[in-house]
């Protein structure tokens, strides 16, 4: 009976889990905040307004500036194609637009409204909240491609303005105000579909347009006025030797254009009708002959700052001028700007490898300061580009300035004018292209201790752990004391970027007091480091918990010795930066955790040197941030590289080697010198090659002498069509339980095989007539293939469908969304796979049975991702991140292919949803609620110490980060748990059962007795 | 020979056509409307929302004065959504012909060809906001009566306490079987012990030996309980 009664407790368990798992998944209002965090990036930034404009200071405007500083902003377009408003002295986000996915070809102030130019649309926008004035289309005409340029004319003697905005077929001259159309004039760009190309800037008199066919390689000069359409001069020059016009800088009177060569060309706009050499005299006088690596615009009257792979010259570059134009003599390494009557001339020191000095010092007697020292640290690389802004302070006495900076890793800075730094945003981290999670050092004893070896060994080695362990804890407990000032002082707002003072050249990396102060792992391992790679060779670690940045750290280049190939005029005239590989992945590996105490825990990122496009491997510390050794660039390409799955013991070290395969299939392991594990035979690894559309697998094993590795092809599989994405299981992942009951007690058992990849690939429907209107139908196939046989598991095709898909693989199920042309619409697909006939059969590789649904996806989606958890017992959700921003968790229960037409008993006791065509959409079921995230590149998701539980980290133009609990809770009391109240319930019972039993025993008495 | 130059001249036209269609000469198309501001909207609404067609591949921005207008669409059929952090908006379906006639309607996934129109210029109206939090659970009077395990022990209690009242007790026959159902109720055999299942279920595994004996016990036991009932 005891039994029994077990067992019903148990089948009550199980109805309970089933129970939250329908119910509904949503956050608490009070639980805003508390497990999740954002932060709001623009991305890298390319064009920079100030909304004080310096350059062109008219009276009007200087008295606009003495206003309070408060109000000030500055304004950006950036190349997440985002137009936002950032306060010049909060650096927070006012607003921000996310504008098409088309760059944004200029922004301009003019007349007190903010223009942007992107996809042939000209908008103007109200500066103080971002809501639109108006959008014009500059040409009615679709292009898949628009250029476009904006220019704006003020005239300081008549009050009127103009706004020119042109695509490379059309310009158009607007009243900044109103937005009506005062003229437009047709440009001819050259021969139809081509992707011309347009540049425009405005002259005393009017505009100067420059449209550039680069197939034809032919240059079309427009000078118009201000008054009419009818062009003043239109000039028809050959450039052949140019291949985009952006490697050409337009001012008022001249064109200055960079050949293949790297010398620069000059064309007169006013008379000239070639392009003329720059003259010998003048290539003295800037002290350096070329080649040159940019040419820049600065200032508005024929300056120009041409860059060289070791510094930067101005010089005004007139190429009407019959003298030659006039240079200024600088040292290399300087950077000059002028800006209105202030002039800067910005000295860069070093190269990024040590600490970074600017200097800024101005002729005019106004500024207060003639020298500045702007200092950085050395992680964000060398300065990028500089907007000087020069204003007019209260009173009107004298002029005070900003420089706003962007850095090679995209960070955005703001210095004021006695060179201390105001703010800095971490732009950087809008271009995460990899994260990978680590564990926190854990003060767990158990894993001191190493398996294997001597009773004596392993009791030395636990008494030097722990004496190593508890020094730990004094420098731990030091460091917090000493930052604890430090962390008082640098509370600035949400995320005040505590960015450290100048950092002394040895420190590489850089930690805040703060950050390091609460690195500790919780009870529950929820706490974790988020190492993340960007796409501008930067790594960063995030704080799971709040979002800060713990260390910042710029992958270091290889020493220059180690180019082999590259020439040196090559190496010259392209500026070496890390960059992510060709597939634009830049993958981290953990090669040596943080369990094994003593010894420092060890990651690795593999980019590429952008110069010679060879592999660079780096590794460093995950926890603090330090390098380990220096960088190295490898000789060969590498075709693959993959983790060893098992750490090697034998020398104590405790890495995984990373295995590294090369296209002329060598086998290296990185480091160099690690041993492989005990017992290692063989290792399965593939390559996707999408440029050839092949899949190719490889076998790795020890030769005969066990000393060396081979690699051999072992199969091919050609897909004859393009590869749009793949998808496989994460290797770490936990399945728990290996098959499922049936309503009518049979299992079916899951088919279960680690090395599945999931390819869809994309091609012409040969099937379905095509439409009346529009394109011919596409198709969808989606290929699982083993990847160690070569063998094709199960295929299937969609017929009129296509892309954007995403792909999600975990344990035996395959989740896909598409976009079906037919209908129009957005369908999400599930593939389930058992092995055959109810029987595990591991021998023989059976085909598996595989079950398949399809759903109408009401919401569009970017992007699909599954949650992980520690032993995989909770029920998994799909999250979709929705392209209208919210991430929305979808329990797995809901994409299962066994979901019914017709409901039987047996099927409502498996616990199965009638089939619906339609995938439910709730808003309770958005992780994010309103903090929307556009621009979603890719979600992660980590397993945690509870089982409950797993982190979910965002990535895109915006970071986001919470915990994810698909099944609820149900292994921790949730936090509003009323203790006082079963407490209370709980004693009462008990004291009541005492009480009742007292007045039981004297009923019973009294009964007696009568 | 009529004939040859009639075909001649329709085959010029043919490859005309086709000529113009290859030619790159697609207008974009113009989607306007208007959004109606909900009333508890904060000064920022008109900034935060985006219009987006064709899942955001064309976007469009409320101007100051409500209205939006969303260019450089070609024709076809796509949905065009409101969308704001904090408010719903239903989607619609907008078709858009070559010629440039724009027609609105009813979003409907399942059944995509049926045509229910709305209005043109789009009108977007607020669903309310979107409720992306779950209410609190309260502890409430209420709600505790009406639990329905509550309910359970509640209504049969009540019944117990009530129906010896109903119940005629002088009736000697009744009373008799009332006393036999007391004495059912007081015998502890039919009652499960506490002690005895809280063995059963932390000892499952022990000896079977123990158990027995444990009953052996009980059955001592329960003569002398019999003595002192009667």
């Amino acid at each position: 009976m005891g039994i029994n009664k077990n067992k019903f407790s148990f089948c009550m368990l199980i109805f309970l889990l089933f129970l939250q798992m329908y119910s509904v998944l949503a956050l608490y209002e009070d639980e805003i905040g508390k497990h999740d965090w954002t932060r709001q990036f623009v991305g890298r930034v390319q064009h920079l307004e100030f909304d004080l404009p310096a350059g062109t200071t008219t009276r009007q405007r200087s008295q606009q500036l003495q206003g309070g500083s408060s109000s000030r902003r500055l304004f950006v377009a950036t190349d997440h194609n985002v137009l936002a408003a950032i306060g010049l002295k909060s650096s927070r986000i006012i607003w921000r637009h996310f504008l098409e996915d088309a760059p944004v070809n200029g922004i301009k102030l003019c007349d007190g409204a903010l223009f942007s130019m992107s996809n042939g649309l000209l908008r103007s926008w109200s500066t103080s909240r971002g809501i639109l004035n108006y959008e014009i289309s500059v040409q009615e005409q679709l292009e898949a491609k628009f250029a476009g340029s904006l220019a704006c004319h003020e005239d300081p003697d008549d009050d009127r303005s103009l706004v020119f905005a042109s695509t490379a077929r059309r310009l158009v001259a607007v009243a900044p105000l109103t937005g009506a159309l005062e003229w437009a004039a047709n440009l001819d760009a050259g021969s139809g579909e081509n992707h011309s190309e347009v540049t425009s800037f405005p002259n005393p008199d009017g505009l100067t347009v420059v449209t550039f066919d680069p197939t034809a390689g032919k240059m079309r000069l427009h000078r118009f006025g201000t008054e009419s359409g009818v062009a003043k001069r239109t000039a028809t020059v050959k450039a052949e030797w140019l291949t985009s016009l952006q490697r050409c800088a337009i001012s008022v009177s001249t064109l200055a254009c960079l050949d293949p060569a790297g010398s620069i060309r000059l064309l007169s706009l006013s008379s000239g009708s070639d392009f003329k050499p720059l003259p010998p005299s003048l290539a003295e006088q800037l002290g350096h002959a070329g080649p040159w690596q940019s040419v820049e615009e600065i200032g508005g009257q024929d300056l120009f700052q041409l860059t060289t792979n070791s510094g930067a010259v101005v010089a005004m570059l007139d190429a009407s001028l019959a003298t030659g134009p006039t240079g200024e003599s600088l040292p290399a390494g300087s950077l000059l700007r002028y800006r209105g009557q202030v002039r800067f001339l910005l000295r860069q020191q070093g190269d990024g490898g040590g600490g970074v000095t600017l200097e800024a010092s101005s002729s005019s007697s106004l500024v207060a300061s003639n020298k500045i020292s702007l200092s950085f640290a050395s992680h964000h690389g060398r300065v990028s580009q500089l907007y000087p802004v020069t204003f007019v302070r209260k009173g009107g006495s004298s002029y005070g300035y900003r420089v706003v900076m962007t850095t090679r890793d995209a960070d955005l800075h703001a210095f004021d004018d006695t060179g201390e730094r105001q703010w800095m945003r971490e732009e950087s981290l809008a271009g995460i292209v990899s994260v990978e999670a680590v564990d926190l050092p854990s003060a767990d004893e158990d894993e001191l201790v190493t398996p294997g070896g001597s009773v004596f060994s392993s009791f030395a080695q636990r008494l030097s752990g722990q004496v190593h362990h508890f020094i730990h804890v004094l420098q731990h407990l030091m460091l917090c004391w000493r930052a604890r000032p430090a962390s008082q002082a640098d509370s600035l707002g949400e995320f005040g970027y505590p960015d450290e003072a100048p950092a002394p050249p040895a420190s590489a990396a850089s930690s805040s007091g703060s950050g390091a102060g609460s690195l500790i792992r919780d009870e529950f391992n929820l706490h974790k480091l988020l190492v993340v790679a960007t796409k501008d060779g930067k790594l960063a670690a995030l704080d799971s918990a709040t979002g800060r940045s713990v260390w910042r750290l710029m992958i270091p280049m290889p020493a220059a010795a180690a180019v082999a190939e590259g020439t040196a005029a090559d190496s010259a005239r392209t500026e070496a930066r890390i960059e992510p590989l060709a597939d634009g992945q830049m993958p981290l590996y953990i090669q040596r955790t943080t369990a094994h105490f003593p010894l420092e825990p060890m990651a690795t990122v593999l980019c590429r040197d952008s110069s010679t496009g060879r592999p660079v491997l780096f590794s460093f510390n995950p926890i603090t941030g330090i390098g380990i050794g220096l960088a190295q660039r490898l000789q060969s390409r590498l075709l693959q590289a993959l983790l060893v799955p098992q750490p090697s013991h034998d020398n104590g070290q405790y890495i995984r080697p990373l295995m590294l395969l090369s296209d002329t299939l060598q086998v290296t392991l990185y480091p160099a010198k690690t041993a492989l594990p005990h017992g290692f035979k063989s290792l399965n690894l593939y390559t996707i090659d999408r440029d050839n559309r092949l899949l190719q697998g490889y076998r790795l094993r020890l030769t005969e002498q066990q000393q060396q590795m081979s690699a051999i092809s072992t199969w091919r599989l050609a897909l004859h069509e393009p590869i749009l994405v793949t998808a496989a299981r994460r290797p770490t992942e936990q399945v728990h339980s290996v098959g499922r009951v049936l309503g009518n007690r049979h299992v079916l058992y899951k088919y279960l095989n680690p090395n599945l990849l999931a390819v869809a690939t994309l091609a012409k429907d040969m099937v379905t007539p095509a439409p009346q209107i529009g394109d011919a139908y596409t198709q969808i196939t989606i290929w699982l293939i083993d990847t160690v046989s070569g063998r094709v598991v199960a295929s299937a095709t969609h017929h009129h469908s296509s892309g954007p898909v995403s792909l999600v693989h975990s344990e035996h199920w395959l989740v896909y969304s598409l976009w079906n042309q037919k209908q129009r619409r957005f369908q999400l697909s599930v593939w389930e796979l058992f092995a055959g006939n109810g029987l595990r059969d591991c021998m023989n590789a059976t085909q598996p049975i595989v079950g398949k649904q399809s759903y109408i996806l009401p919401a569009p989606v970017q992007h699909l991702a599954v949650s992980q958890t520690e032993r995989g017992i909770t029920a998994k959700s799909v999250l979709l991140a929705l392209r209208s921003g919210g991430i929305m968790e979808l329990s797995k229960a809901f994409l299962d292919p066994r979901r019914p037409f017709d409901m039987t008993p047996e099927f409502q006791e498996e616990g199965l949803m009638p089939y619906h065509p339609e995938v439910p959409m709730s808003t309770q079921a958005i992780v994010n609620y309103n903090q929307s995230l556009h621009r979603v590149e890719g979600m992660v998701t980590v397993p945690t110490g509870l089982e409950s539980t797993s982190l979910l980290f965002v990535h895109g133009t915006d970071l986001f980060c919470t915990r994810v609990q698909p099944s609820k809770m149900f292994d921790v009391l949730k936090a509003d748990f009323d203790y006082a109240f079963i407490a209370a319930v709980t004693i009462g019972m008990i004291i009541g059962s005492f009480v009742t039993q007292r007045l039981a025993a004297r009923k019973a008495l009294f009964r007696l007795w009568s | 020979s009529e004939m040859t130059s009639k075909c001649i001249s329709l085959k010029a036209l043919t490859a005309l056509a086709a000529f113009a269609c290859l030619l790159p000469v697609s207008r974009g198309h113009t989607i306007e409307g208007v959004i109606e501001q909900p009333m508890d909207a904060d000064a920022d609404f008109l900034a935060k929302t985006r219009i987006t067609v064709d899942s955001g591949n064309y976007l469009g921005f409320i101007r100051a004065n409500r209205t939006f207008i969303v260019q450089h669409v070609p024709s076809g059929s796509f949905v065009v959504e409101a969308i704001h952090p904090n408010y719903l908006f239903e989607p619609m379906r907008v078709d858009v012909a070559s010629s440039g006639k724009i027609r609105a309607r009813k979003l409907n996934f399942l059944q995509p060809a049926l045509v229910k129109k709305l209005t043109y210029p789009l009108r977007f109206v607020s669903l309310g906001r979107a409720a992306y939090f779950q209410q609190r659970e309260q502890l409430r009077t209420l709600d505790l009566l009406m639990n329905p395990s509550v309910l359970i022990m509640v209504v049969p209690m009540l019944i117990l306490l009530v129906m010896p009242k109903l119940m005629n007790t002088q009736d000697p026959e009744v009373r008799k079987e009332m006393q036999q159902q007391m004495n059912f109720f007081s015998n502890k055999q039919n009652m499960p012990d506490v002690a005895e299942t809280l063995s059963n279920w932390f000892g499952g595994g022990g000896s079977s030996g123990s158990r027995r004996s444990g009953s052996a016990l009980k059955d001592a036991k329960r003569p002398g309980v019999k003595k002192r009932a009667a």
